[in-house]
């Protein structure tokens, strides 16, 4: 008599690691969309975070903007314009620079800000890039400002070529609304407003998720794709599986009037 | 072989499997987490974000709504401490609400926030202790919060500054939190949020952008330079903020060294004027003053003191808009030729009509000022027509003062303007076409009058000649002609054809059956006023002085007496000492002008002699028995300019009844400056007085009391026509008047007669620095130079009334007014107090006036501002006439200017005076309601030497005394209509236990200012640019005299720290 178990026989072996391939096949793919969308969901996370904060950013500078009622002459506080780069390397979009009133420990509170959408040639992407000018630098120019100079404070205090801080990445189509005569939103675009501020402004630009772009890996590399947004691209599947990332992002700021 | 077994294997895929599964359900745990974490924090800023803009609406609509139904409220300045706390507790900014209708007490209304034990806001605090303005239980450190943090690391000011005098940096400035529960939740909801705002009224602090700056008008010549202090008028005539000197900030600034100031207020005004407009765009821009020497940041300094937006409603206590009188009167600021200026009687009457009913409409019960017959201040004593006339009399007054030409406007008794017209008769009590009022304008008055009487007879007939010298006073500061000079550019000219008519002259008798010359008895019979006995003077041609011809006619010069004669001896040395023998040199020949022309009547009669000499000749006065009213009239084409109408001779005389004999007599008199019975007070309708006339007697007794009052020198004769000495009153005039109007001289020993008394008209017009001539007038406070035909009940006489040349000086406007029990916060009498025309007449029509202080913050900064708004300014004690007079005079001046120092005690005893008064319990408590109680100061007194040291006020000349109040009440307001709340919201979690601590979730801070502006129920801004409603529609008077119906909140500034 034979006491010993019996093995496996070829057909149960067989059985077996096939159920465990398909088994591991399947837990594999599970795990691997879960691992994606896990890091999408981080990079959107991160980019929600990053455009949220950016939010608060502009929604903080412009809340603090700064008016000059009883002015007798007129000098922008708030100046609108298309970003001069769009043409060449930058999506489309505006840009926008104030004068805010944000306290520091200096001899001036107040300060030049701008906002403007760039491209980013590290990044190979547009993102939202808040530039500042310094208060002492803001004082001086503002005390040594020449009449012909006043239609463009601040604008004028914010050269392209100065540092800038980025608050989103891949970040583009910057717009911004004022109130019309009725009272509706408007496009803003070439507007400057002198001694006195719109009764409120909408701010609105888009963002994408970089490492769901990263994950795609075949977004346009150059700014002219990017003019039209992701929509624009067509193409894959996975671009299209950006789309689910974009998001734009909007505020209305009241404003002193 | 031993087989090993296979299990182990499917165990471990199976544990694989199952460590997959898990790392992938760990990765959307986290991710999930991760987003509701993010949602949570963005959701508490959110809440604390909403808190805090709630806090701001709330606090903005809150006072919208209570300003909008008690528009005369105002803001104060206090501190609030709760039973049983000494470190926390409220200070700032209180809104002081006086329920017109009810009659209720003032309500406080600390402007913080503040819950009661409803969890509701308070509405309204009945309390003037402050302890229940706060509400419910002590302040805490858990349930207030100090709103005043560093904004940097070092800060010592704080967010909303801090008093220099606070040992505290930053100085707390507390709000209590409200608390705000979740919207969700079983009840009772959890709570969620939390809110606290304190909130400030800006017109507590110095506009930085406004002080001392150069007007954009082109008369920047009119400013001095900033390194000086402010000078004497025209410098500042008390029109804006903007003549607040960068000095005066600077000056109380104990941080920067005095040598420092005068440089550095260079350096910031250059450095405010570097910036666009002129104007700093943040306090802090003045730290860029180059203040290395003390190595302070000015701007940082003033953070409590400065504000860039602050400003003031143009808005009486009633909530409606100010009348603008220069408006109101077609006299806006402007440049004109005034001798063009005539407008119709319609116009006139509209204008005149205008000033009544914004009175009446404003101080109902303003004409108990007016003749009143009871002791007691606050009771109402006056009739209804008397109440009307005082109305009208004082509309008058205002619009003589203010318009370009000194035609006195004339009012009927049914309240028309007279049309312009040669006057044929003056104003007579007794007329049935008697008249409400005379303006006062800048016309020469009557004040002495002589009657020359020489009667010869000769065979049987008689000759008579009557001759006059007559005194008129120029109480002005111009030399006032009766023709235009072309080179000079003022009203100066009294109008065409002027003359002077003398009617019902005394007549005398000539036979025992009479002539026509003969008047009826007095004793309430109408007078003569037989054109027969009247006389006109001719005052522009036909004129000479000291011999010589005048060919421009009269010139009535500044502060001085100017006689008209028709006598042509009255140079010869005899009649010279027979007017003044009393006074050296006799009287002033450089001031008499000998008038030839007679434009009607004569001077000369002749008649028979009865038989027997029966009959003679004789001026009919018997002694005390007869009243000729003999009047003077001073007028042009347009009107009467000056007229009184009892001239009353008295007195008996001889006769010349033989052939040969002649005499000579002289009886004059002088204004009759207080009334013995109201007969003698004049006519109260207008406000003339009584001119007596009294015969003087070599060696008359004294007991007759004309001659007591007036001639108490008995030896020799003493008129005094043009004497240096009686440059602008009777130096006879020693009444001891009780009359607290005082008029132009109340010493009892007759002894210490001052110019500076006596009031005077300087309106009309003036011309600026840079010469142009400019009508209206640039300042509300020069009402205090209107006349105040005010008269008080007496002892003397059935009715009881004194009274004085138009009530004998000005309106109390920069004084205390002696109407006004001052003690008592609710009496009757502050209604028809003389400073309320200032909180319903302006001189502009602006709504918002930028720049201006509010009174009563003047314990918030130890009387900072207050300080800064004086300093340099320099007291005229000389002002006006006054200045005019002192060459003539000879008497020591006063100090020609005392100028306030910042730091003086002059100065010092007027903010401690304010202070103390808004202490007190007084008719202030805590705040005054107006402006124009600025005026009830202490050191405004008339028994006060605050203002000038070492001379009473009460011996200053009016103009004068009233000069600080009237340089500065274009400057003042007791409310600001711009707000600055600082608000704090916090999402939070409330604490688990008694013992835990609350956690604090999220935390947003906001500051928002904001002005309230008048709106109109359709949404149309509140306010009327211009005065064209029509007085004698009620619906046009109502509608100009609306409120607004409710307050928009305009947001003028916003952030967030």
């Amino acid at each position: 008599m034979n006491l010993l178990p019996a093995g496996f026989t070829l057909v149960e072996t067989l059985v077996a690691v096939v159920l465990t391939l398909v088994l591991a096949g399947l837990m594999t793919r599970t795990v691997s969309d879960a691992s994606a969308l896990w890091r999408l969901h981080s990079a959107r996370l991160d980019t929600f975070s990053e455009a949220r904060a950016a939010l608060q950013k502009i929604s903080r500078d412009l809340a603090s903007a700064q008016a000059f009622p009883e002015a007798t002459r007129d000098m922008a506080v708030l100046c609108i314009r298309p970003h001069p780069q769009k043409a060449a390397d930058a999506p489309p979009g505006l840009e926008f620079t104030l004068l805010a009133q944000t306290p520091a420990s200096g001899q001036s509170d107040i300060r030049a800000v701008g906002y403007f959408c760039a491209w980013d040639s590290t990044l190979n992407g547009p993102v939202l890039r808040r530039q500042t000018a310094p208060a002492a630098a803001t004082a001086e120019a503002l005390r040594n400002l020449r009449p012909e100079e006043a239609h463009f404070f601040p604008w004028n205090l914010l050269p392209r070529d100065a540092p800038s801080e980025v608050l989103a990445q891949f970040a583009w189509d910057l717009r911004v609304q004022t109130p019309g005569p009725t009272g509706a939103p408007e496009p803003a675009g070439g507007l400057s407003f002198n001694r006195e501020l719109p009764r409120w402004i909408e701010i609105r630009f888009k963002a994408v998720s970089p490492s769901a772009l990263n994950s795609v890996g075949a977004f346009p590399q150059n700014a002219l794709a990017w003019q039209t947004g992701p929509l624009g691209w067509g193409g894959s599947p996975l671009q299209r599986l950006l789309l689910r990332h974009t998001r734009e992002f909007a505020t209305r700021i009241p404003l002193v009037p | 072989m031993k087989k090993r077994s296979n299990r182990g294997f499917s165990l471990v895929c199976c544990l694989l499997l199952l460590l997959l599964l898990c790392a992938g359900v760990t990765g959307f745990l986290s991710s999930t987490g991760l987003h509701r974490s993010a949602a949570r924090q963005s959701l508490a800023k959110s809440v604390a974000r909403s808190a805090a803009e709630s806090a701001a609406a709330q606090a903005a609509s809150l006072l919208a709504e209570k300003i909008a139904a008690a528009p005369d409220s105002a803001t104060g300045w206090q501190r609030i401490r709760t039973p049983g706390t000494e470190d926390f507790y409220f200070e700032g900014t209180v809104l002081h609400l006086h329920p017109q209708a009810s009659g209720a007490g003032p309500l406080v209304l600390p402007l913080v926030s503040r819950p009661d034990s409803s969890g509701d806001l308070l509405e309204e605090i009945p309390s003037s202790s402050g302890v229940q303005c706060l509400g419910m239980e002590p302040w805490t450190s858990a349930n207030s919060v100090n709103l005043n943090r560093p904004l940097f690391r070092g800060d010592q000011q704080g967010w909303i500054g801090s008093p220099e005098t606070s040992v505290q940096r930053p100085h707390p400035f507390r709000a209590r939190w409200i608390e705000l529960r979740s919207p969700q939740g079983a009840p009772p909801p959890p709570i969620s949020a939390r809110y606290a705002f304190w909130m400030e009224d800006e017109s507590f602090r110095l506009h930085l952008n406004r002080i001392q700056r150069m007007p954009d008008d082109g008369t920047a010549t009119t400013f001095k330079p900033p390194t000086m202090e402010r000078g004497p008028e025209p410098h500042s005539p008390g029109i804006g903020p903007e003549e607040i000197p960068m000095l005066g900030l600077l000056a109380g600034m104990r941080s920067i060294r005095p040598t420092d100031r005068g440089p550095l207020a260079v350096e910031l005004l250059t450095l405010r004027n570097a910036f666009p407009s002129g104007t700093i765009p943040e306090i802090r821009s003045f730290n860029y003053a180059r203040s290395g020497r003390d190595q302070v940041l000015v701007g940082d300094g003033l953070r409590f003191l400065g504000t860039l937006s602050s400003s003031a409603l143009n808005l009486s206590r009633h909530g409606t808009q100010r009348v603008n009188l220069n408006a109101a009167l077609g006299l806006e600021e402007k440049e004109m030729d005034w001798t063009l200026y005539a407008p119709p009687t319609a116009v006139l009457q509209r204008q005149h009509r205008r000033l009544v009913e914004t009175i009446r409409f404003h101080a109902p019960r303003f004409g108990q000022r007016f003749y009143r017959t009871t002791s007691d201040p606050d009771r109402e004593s006056v009739t209804s027509a008397h109440q009307e006339v005082y109305l009208n009399k004082i509309a008058a007054n205002i619009q003589d003062l203010i318009d370009p030409d000194l035609q006195p406007t004339l009012v009927d008794s049914a309240g028309h303007i007279v049309p312009p017209g040669r006057p044929e008769a003056p104003l007579n009590a007794d007329a049935p076409d008697g008249h409400w009022a005379q303006g006062k304008d800048s016309t020469p008055c009557l004040q002495e009058a002589v009657v020359r009487l020489r009667s010869e007879a000769s065979n049987s007939r008689y000759k008579l000649r009557v001759d006059y010298y007559l005194e008129f006073w120029n109480p002005t500061d111009r030399d006032i002609y009766v023709c235009v000079q072309p080179s000079l550019n003022e009203p100066h000219s009294v109008g065409p054809e002027t003359f002077v008519k003398v009617s019902n002259q005394p007549a005398w008798i000539s036979t025992p059956s009479g002539t026509p010359l003969r008047s009826t008895r007095p004793g309430g019979q109408a007078p003569v006023q037989s054109p027969a006995r009247d006389i006109v003077i001719d005052l522009c041609s036909g004129v000479y002085a000291q011999g010589k011809p005048v060919p421009g006619g009269v010139c009535f010069r500044a502060g001085h007496a100017t006689v008209i004669t028709t006598d042509p001896d009255y140079l010869k040395p005899p009649e010279q000492k027979k007017l003044s023998p009393g006074f050296s040199g006799g009287y002033n020949l450089e001031n008499i002008y000998f008038c030839s022309k007679l434009l009607k009547g004569t001077r000369e009669y002749e008649g028979p002699i009865g038989p027997r000499g029966t009959a003679g000749i004789k001026p009919d006065f018997r002694d005390n028995t007869e009243d000729y009213d003999t009047e003077v009239l001073l007028g042009n084409l347009r009107g009467l300019l000056d007229s009184h109408p009892a001239a009353v001779a008295m007195g008996g005389g001889a006769r010349v009844t033989r052939p040969g004999q002649s005499r000579d007599d002289w009886y004059g008199g002088s204004l009759l400056g207080n009334g013995i019975t109201p007969s003698q007070t004049g006519d109260p309708r207008t406000n003339n007085e009584a001119l007596r006339y009294t015969r003087f007697l070599p060696g008359a007794s004294t007991t007759q009391p004309d001659q007591g009052r007036y001639f108490n020198t008995v030896s020799a004769p003493r008129f005094s026509l043009g004497h240096p000495n009686d440059t602008h009153t009777n130096p006879h005039l020693q009444h001891p008047w009780p009359d607290p109007y005082k008029g132009w001289n109340r010493t009892s020993t007759g002894t210490a007669k001052n110019p500076r008394i006596a009031p005077a008209r300087v309106a009309n017009g003036w011309t600026g620095a840079d010469g142009r001539f400019r009508t209206g007038i640039p300042s509300i406070g020069l009402l205090g130079d209107v006349f105040d035909p005010a008269r008080k009940s007496g002892t003397r006489g059935s009715l009881g009334i004194e009274g004085s040349r138009g009530g004998g000086r000005t309106l109390r406007i920069g004084q205390p007014d002696d109407l006004v029990r001052g003690s008592e916060p609710r009496a009757a009498s502050r209604e028809w107090a003389a400073w309320r025309m200032v909180d319903f007449f302006a001189t502009r029509s602006q709504i918002e006036l930028p720049g201006v202080l509010n009174l009563n913050g003047i314990s918030r900064d130890n009387g900072f501002a207050l300080r800064a708004l004086c300093h340099g300014l320099s007291l005229n004690l000389e002002a006006q006439a006054s200045r005019a007079l002192e060459p003539t005079t000879g008497l020591r001046p006063l100090a020609t200017q005392l100028p306030l120092d910042h730091a003086g005690p002059g100065l010092h005893r007027i903010i401690r005076d304010a202070i103390e008064l808004l202490g007190s319990r007084g008719p202030y408590t805590g705040c005054f309601r107006e402006r124009g109680e600025w005026s009830e100061l202490p050191a405004f007194a008339a028994d006060s030497e605050t203002l000038f040291e070492g001379t009473r006020t009460s011996i200053v000349f009016d103009h004068a005394r009233e000069e600080l109040f009237r340089r500065t009440v274009e400057l003042l307001t007791t409310r600001g209509n711009v707000f600055t709340v600082y608000c704090v919201g916090q999402a939070i979690v409330p604490p688990k236990s008694p013992t835990a601590s609350i956690q604090i979730l999220a935390e947003h801070w906001l500051k928002t200012t904001f002005a309230l502006l008048p709106m109109k129920a359709d949404g149309s801004p509140f306010g009327f640019a211009t005065e064209d409603f029509n007085p004698d529609s009620p619906e046009s008077v109502a509608r100009r005299f609306t409120a607004p119906d409710y307050y928009d909140i305009r947001s003028l500034a916003r952030s967030e720290p």
